[in-house]
């Protein structure tokens, strides 16, 4: 019997359904402003790592008190801070921290959310109600000032319990975003048919609905780690975010604080806030590219 | 209906009953005495400390301290503010009005750009105007709200000098007056909008796919063959129809604009509850501190409480679980 079919009969190659990876970057060069997005990203961040590697952060957090608030100039690239630390220097460290920073909250947020969404949503009932709840509950807090107070009661603060106290208050909302798709994942045939057989729960969730969600736990943490860098500098501009040995793009925007820096020395304050609203945008145009891309929907 | 609202009340008061033991935890690891702002001279010697604290109930049992904390709180018995000297409740109602009156016009700007913004979008949806509009939508979602408010602060307060730079009402002016109002109102413009002009992009999106959805719907065509004017069907009909769920935006616009208080008060150096906030914490007036958390967590509790009950009466399905 022939049971071979000749896929190729016209001379035509087999069309494969490209995988998700092939499609998003398919979407992306589709898509300029995304494509350019990502490219001044990544040049952003190869430029700021490699710079920080090389240069000596003690050299830029030196006060130099013959060298105060500097305009721009040939030396200074973008002048000097009330300390006479060159700001251009900081703007580098902070650039780099507050990404590492923000990255590390997403990370870890990304984790705990995707475990109790998938938990609440794969066994549902009283469990998922629990959850549910509690996560009702901390969206409903006033974040901002909790952070606040456990940033100023924390004896020994350091960037750890910084990331710490982010994700208490933030893993809440991917939570809630995974649970709901995991829900409408679960009555699928698939995951049926491995309780059926008797796959352990983990397995299932972790290796099956898993990677069927994934694509939006990807848009999800990429859009949150724009979000965190935003949250991050805010918290450090108000002087409650990072310890002042490690600044961020926050503490530089904090110097502006002071209406005179804001006023009259704009090379302080402008180039972090620049930085970050370009970061922020283009993390931002690439996620949603993304998001395009892994929804048939809105494909074009 | 009712049976949900009488429930998502009664959820409440386990929720009050949390907030107020962490707000409690909170305070207790805070110096001092952060739940009366009594003080306790650090200088003096370890005995005398310690009989004071004995006094004071601050070497009590915990579940004694939440009780006695509670009822006073119950009783309107917030405390002593340490580095002003008067009731707590004195110090937050100077300020709360302010908070108050800057959110109310922030809300007025929030609606007042999202409503036309959103039927226009949806109306023309694909034109150019629309691409103008979602591209803002975008920019305004990636854009954190207070970079663009010192932004704003450094353009149009310190460089065209056409706003004041802060406080809330010029001190010249009398109060009662109607140049009292006005100096008011001048004063909360600058923050109010910066805030609104970023805030409001959600709704936006929400009404543009709202009106993007309903134009199909008969009851537009009816409305079309009846020859009502085009626009009308968009400020009438459609908009109606999307009234509520806009609406539900509210709650959680109040708790976000709670939230942000203590980001653009700081900014505009606005005297409310944010700025009020943050200058306790940094006097280490810790009995103002608790009180203004608990406060506001109240608030936000009360907000999300209101959109909820919105969206139960628009969307039934909410109700069933």
């Amino acid at each position: 019997m022939e049971l071979n079919v000749n896929t190729e009969k016209h001379g035509q190659p087999i069309q494969i359904t490209p995988s998700g990876r092939q499609l998003i970057w398919q979407q992306m060069k589709k898509d300029r402003l995304a494509m350019g997005s990502f490219i001044l990203l990544v040049s952003i961040l190869l430029f700021v790592y490699s710079a920080a590697f090389v240069m000596d952060a003690e050299e830029v957090a030196r006060i130099n008190l013959r060298a105060l608030h500097q305009p721009p100039s040939l030396e200074h690239w973008l002048g000097t801070d009330y300390g006479g630390r060159d700001v251009f220097g900081q703007l580098i460290i902070g650039t780099r921290n507050s990404f590492t920073i923000s990255f590390c909250i997403t990370l870890l947020t990304a984790l705990i959310g995707l475990t109790t969404g998938l938990v609440a949503g794969y066994f549902g009932g009283v469990t998922d109600h629990v959850v549910m709840r509690i996560i009702d509950f901390i969206i409903s807090l006033p974040t901002t000032m909790f952070i606040i107070v456990l940033v100023t009661i924390i004896p020994e603060f350091t960037i750890w319990s910084f990331i710490l106290v982010m994700t208490l208050f933030y893993w809440t909302g991917k939570a809630r975003l995974i649970r709901s798709k995991v829900l409408a994942e679960r009555e699928l045939d698939y995951v049926q048919a491995s309780q059926t057989l008797g796959t352990p729960h983990w397995k299932i969730m972790f290796f099956q609905i898993f990677p069927n969600v994934s694509s939006i736990i990807i848009v999800n943490f990429i859009l949150n780690l724009a979000g965190n860098i935003g949250l991050e500098s805010a918290l450090t501009y108000l002087g409650f975010g990072l310890p002042e040995s490690t600044p961020s793009l926050g503490t530089l925007i904090s110097y502006a604080r002071n209406p005179d820096v804001l006023e009259h020395k704009w090379w302080v304050w402008l180039p972090a806030s620049v930085m970050i609203l370009v970061m922020m945008l283009s993390i931002n145009f690439v996620g949603q590219a993304i998001k395009r891309a892994t929804d048939a929907r809105q494909r074009r | 209906m009712w049976k949900f609202i009488v429930r998502r009340l009664l959820m409440m008061i386990p929720q009050l009953f949390i907030l107020s033991v962490l707000v409690f935890m909170m305070a207790k690891a805070m110096p001092g005495d952060a739940l009366g702002g009594r003080e306790i001279d650090p200088r003096a010697n370890p005995d005398v400390i310690e009989a004071q604290r004995e006094k004071m109930g601050l070497n009590d049992p915990w579940h004694e301290q939440y009780i006695r904390w509670v009822s006073n709180v119950s009783k309107g018995d917030w405390g002593v503010s340490y580095t002003h000297k008067v009731q707590v409740t004195d110090v937050i109602e100077d300020r709360i009005w302010n908070t108050v009156n800057l959110a109310l016009l922030t809300l007025i700007f929030t609606y007042l750009i999202a409503i036309p913004l959103g039927l226009i979008s949806g109306r023309y949806s694909d034109s150019w105007i629309d691409k103008v509009i979602t591209g803002y939508t975008y920019i305004g979602f990636a854009t954190p709200m207070f970079i663009f408010a010192i932004i704003m602060l450094f353009v149009f307060g310190f460089s065209l000098d056409l706003f004041p730079t802060g406080g809330s009402v010029n001190p010249t002016v009398e109060e009662g007056t109607f140049a009292y109002v006005l100096s008011k109102i001048n004063h909360m413009i600058l923050p109010a909008f910066s805030t609104a002009i970023v805030s409001t992009t959600v709704i936006i999106q929400y009404l543009r796919n709202e009106v993007i959805d309903n134009k199909m719907k008969d009851f537009v065509r009816t409305a079309k063959a009846k020859g009502v004017p085009e626009t009308n069907i968009y400020t009438h009909h459609v908009l109606r129809n999307s009234f509520l769920p806009i609406a539900a935006f509210l709650g959680y616009e109040i708790t976000g604009l709670v939230g942000g208080a203590v980001i653009i008060e700081t900014i505009f150096n606005y005297p409310g509850i944010g700025q009020l906030f943050l200058s306790s914490v940094h006097a280490r007036d810790f009995s103002v501190v608790t009180a203004v958390v608990m406060m506001t967590g109240f608030a936000t509790l009360l907000g999300t409480l209101l959109s909820d009950i919105i969206l139960s009466i628009v969307d039934p399905r909410i109700r069933i679980d």
